[in-house]
């Protein structure tokens, strides 16, 4: 069963907008625990705690302008969740949406973060989690319901007929 | 048709009126008829819309075939009652002259059409236990009958597995439809125009048959090939490259596109079912000129019988048993094994794409298999393969289908969230 759903038939299997969104976060995530593990200088860390937001939105910007424009897809789909069904044209619209929405927070937070006091930067920066909150809750009610559905009738299925019809027949 | 009355003619002008009825057996040129108080004789009596010149040609050509009977290979005694070939014995008389021909009656009870030896399951459905000893005997006799016929200047022509019969235990060899045989005597010649593309040889397609015996020859290593080679057609390969070969074979046969011989060929591969590496090199020799256009000199039947005839007696040793049971050539792998191997891998490969196809796009999946189902299969080969593809596929659905949608949708979300802790860190 390894073999058959994970990984790299299923890998091959993604969409090359999903791709590229996994990438941007994969190195995203490599720089997080980099400088979780390896903090930065203390002249620097003023600059990292600024700029981090920034660097965040504006990569997920590029890597929903740049998929589409090369004709590899909407990675916007990935970050709402396969519940929404929208002509390819809309899936465009909504992709350059986001980045313009993204592009603006970007900027916003730098202009906070310079001109703005540092108390209403913070606010800022707590109202933008709310974005976070937003999909968490629409994941939620999308998808995870589905999973947890999914997972009760096939415990239930194996309650009824044993394990056996999930096990591969194949030598 | 009901039941008619007729006049048989016997050679030396015995004449006898009997009563004709019907088997339910129609073909192009004519009906076949049960002749009453007459068991062992059929009358096949050609259709009244037959125009005059025409029946006259079938009047002379039954009447030289009456006087002209070929001497046929040996029957060894207590196998009396095979009949080797579909020849008229005498001619049928209504009021307006010739109408037919009475010949002896073949015992499909104890026969099988050579059709259904290609494929070993439809031959055990018969009744018939293929093996390599008993191709080679039915190889033998075939290709015996063919050089009786040529001996007397007569060649079938459109020579195929659907007009061939074989004796389930005698394993002789009977030839249906001889009123269709080209007859290129001196002192007779009459045409056969109808050919099957299939096992028509290159030099005679888009012309007609110039070289009738030279076409016995090719349909004759054609029809052997397949028999010892599980059905795979001489020119049934697979392309080399990307521009692909013609799928008709008799695009293929014009285009010599065979790709069994010794030397491989430049643009086609054999298919991966194929046993022809178990062959003894004097077979392939034999199927090398048959075939392939650079090897010169097809082999007559003359030259099958001598080869064939080797192996066809047990007393030579030249097929042995494997340590499985089954009969090989005596020196090379055996054929039987090695096609279950191919099978085998072949099965598990299949098993495996279906499943990984399954966990990628199940409903597709289980379309296409269903699709391939409801389809008649092209080979034996490939019914085994769609058989096993169904079994992995129905054996698996729906739940495991549930379970790869929820296993996947899991592993997305598990994804999800990770970038969402990231998105946090970098937001915090």
């Amino acid at each position: 069963m390894r073999r058959t759903i994970f990984p790299w038939a299923f890998l091959r299997s993604i969409d090359p907008a999903a791709r590229v969104l996994m990438t941007t976060y994969i190195l995203l995530g490599v720089v997080s625990l980099w400088w979780i593990y390896r903090p930065p200088a203390q002249d620097w860390y003023r600059a990292l705690i600024v700029w981090r937001p920034t660097i965040l939105y504006w990569a997920l910007a590029l890597s929903l302008v740049i998929p589409p424009w090369l004709r590899w897809g909407y990675p916007v789909k990935y970050i709402l969740g396969p519940h929404l069904h929208l002509a390819e044209k809309e899936w465009l619209w909504l992709c350059r949406i986001f980045a313009l929405v993204y592009i603006f927070l970007g900027s916003i937070n730098l202009a906070f973060a310079y001109k703005a006091s540092p108390g209403d930067w913070l606010d800022f920066k707590d109202a933008c989690m709310m974005n976070l909150l937003f999909l968490i809750l629409l994941r939620i009610n999308f998808v995870w319901l589905g999973i947890l559905k999914n997972i009760v009738m096939l415990i239930y299925g194996v309650y009824k007929h044993g394990a056996s019809h999930l096990r591969r027949k194949v030598p | 048709m009901s039941s008619l009355s007729t006049r048989l003619i016997w050679p030396g002008g015995l004449r006898e009126k009997v009563r004709l009825l019907p088997t339910g057996k129609s073909g192009g040129a004519g009906e076949i008829f049960h002749i009453e108080g007459k068991p062992g004789y059929v009358a096949k009596i050609y259709h009244a819309s037959t125009d005059l010149a025409q029946r006259e040609k079938y009047a002379q050509k039954i009447t030289w075939m009456i006087d002209n009977k070929p001497d046929l290979p040996e029957i060894p005694p207590g196998h009396e009652a095979v009949v080797q070939l579909a020849w008229p014995v005498a001619v049928t008389q209504g009021a307006q002259g010739f109408t037919g021909f009475v010949m002896e009656k073949i015992d499909f009870s104890r026969t099988l059409e050579l059709d259904y030896l290609l494929t070993r399951r439809q031959a055990a459905q018969e009744g018939f236990q293929a093996d390599f000893g008993k191709l080679v005997a039915i190889s033998y006799n075939l290709a015996s009958l063919i050089s009786c016929l040529h001996g007397k200047k007569i060649a079938v022509v459109d020579l195929k597995p659907m007009n061939l019969k074989v004796y389930k235990n005698e394993l002789f060899v009977s030839i249906l439809d001889c009123d269709g045989f080209r007859i290129f005597a001196d002192n007779f010649s009459s045409e056969a125009p109808q050919v099957t593309p299939e096992y028509l040889a290159p030099e005679f397609h888009d012309k007609a048959v110039s070289h009738p015996e030279a076409q016995d020859w090719f349909a004759l290593a054609t029809i052997i090939f397949r028999l010892l080679n599980f059905g795979v057609h001489p020119y049934g390969g697979i392309s080399k490259n990307a521009h692909g070969v013609p799928s008709e074979l008799a695009q293929r046969i014009k285009l010599g596109l065979y790709p069994y011989g010794r030397m491989p060929h430049r643009t086609v591969k054999a298919v991966p079912a194929s046993v022809h590496e178990a062959f003894p090199d004097k077979l392939r020799e034999l199927f090398d000129r048959s075939f392939d256009w650079s090897v010169s000199g097809r082999p007559t039947a003359a030259e099958w019988i001598e080869v064939l005839g080797a192996y066809a007696n047990k007393h030579t040793g030249l097929i042995q048993a494997c340590a499985k049971g089954h009969l090989q050539f005596a020196g090379k792998p055996c054929p039987s094994c090695l096609r279950e191997s191919i099978l085998q891998k072949h099965q598990a490969t299949a098993r495996r794409k279906t499943i990984t196809r399954l966990a990628l796009s199940p409903g597709k999946t289980l379309r296409n298999v269903q699709r391939s189902m409801t389809r008649v299969p092209s080979s034996p080969f490939q019914a085994g393969l769609i058989q096993a593809q169904a079994q992995s596929a129905q054996a698996q659905l729906p739940s495991l289908t549930l379970f790869v949608e929820t296993y996947r949708a899991l592993v997305v979300e598990v994804l999800w969230i990770a970038g969402l802790a990231i998105s946090w860190w970098w937001l915090k």
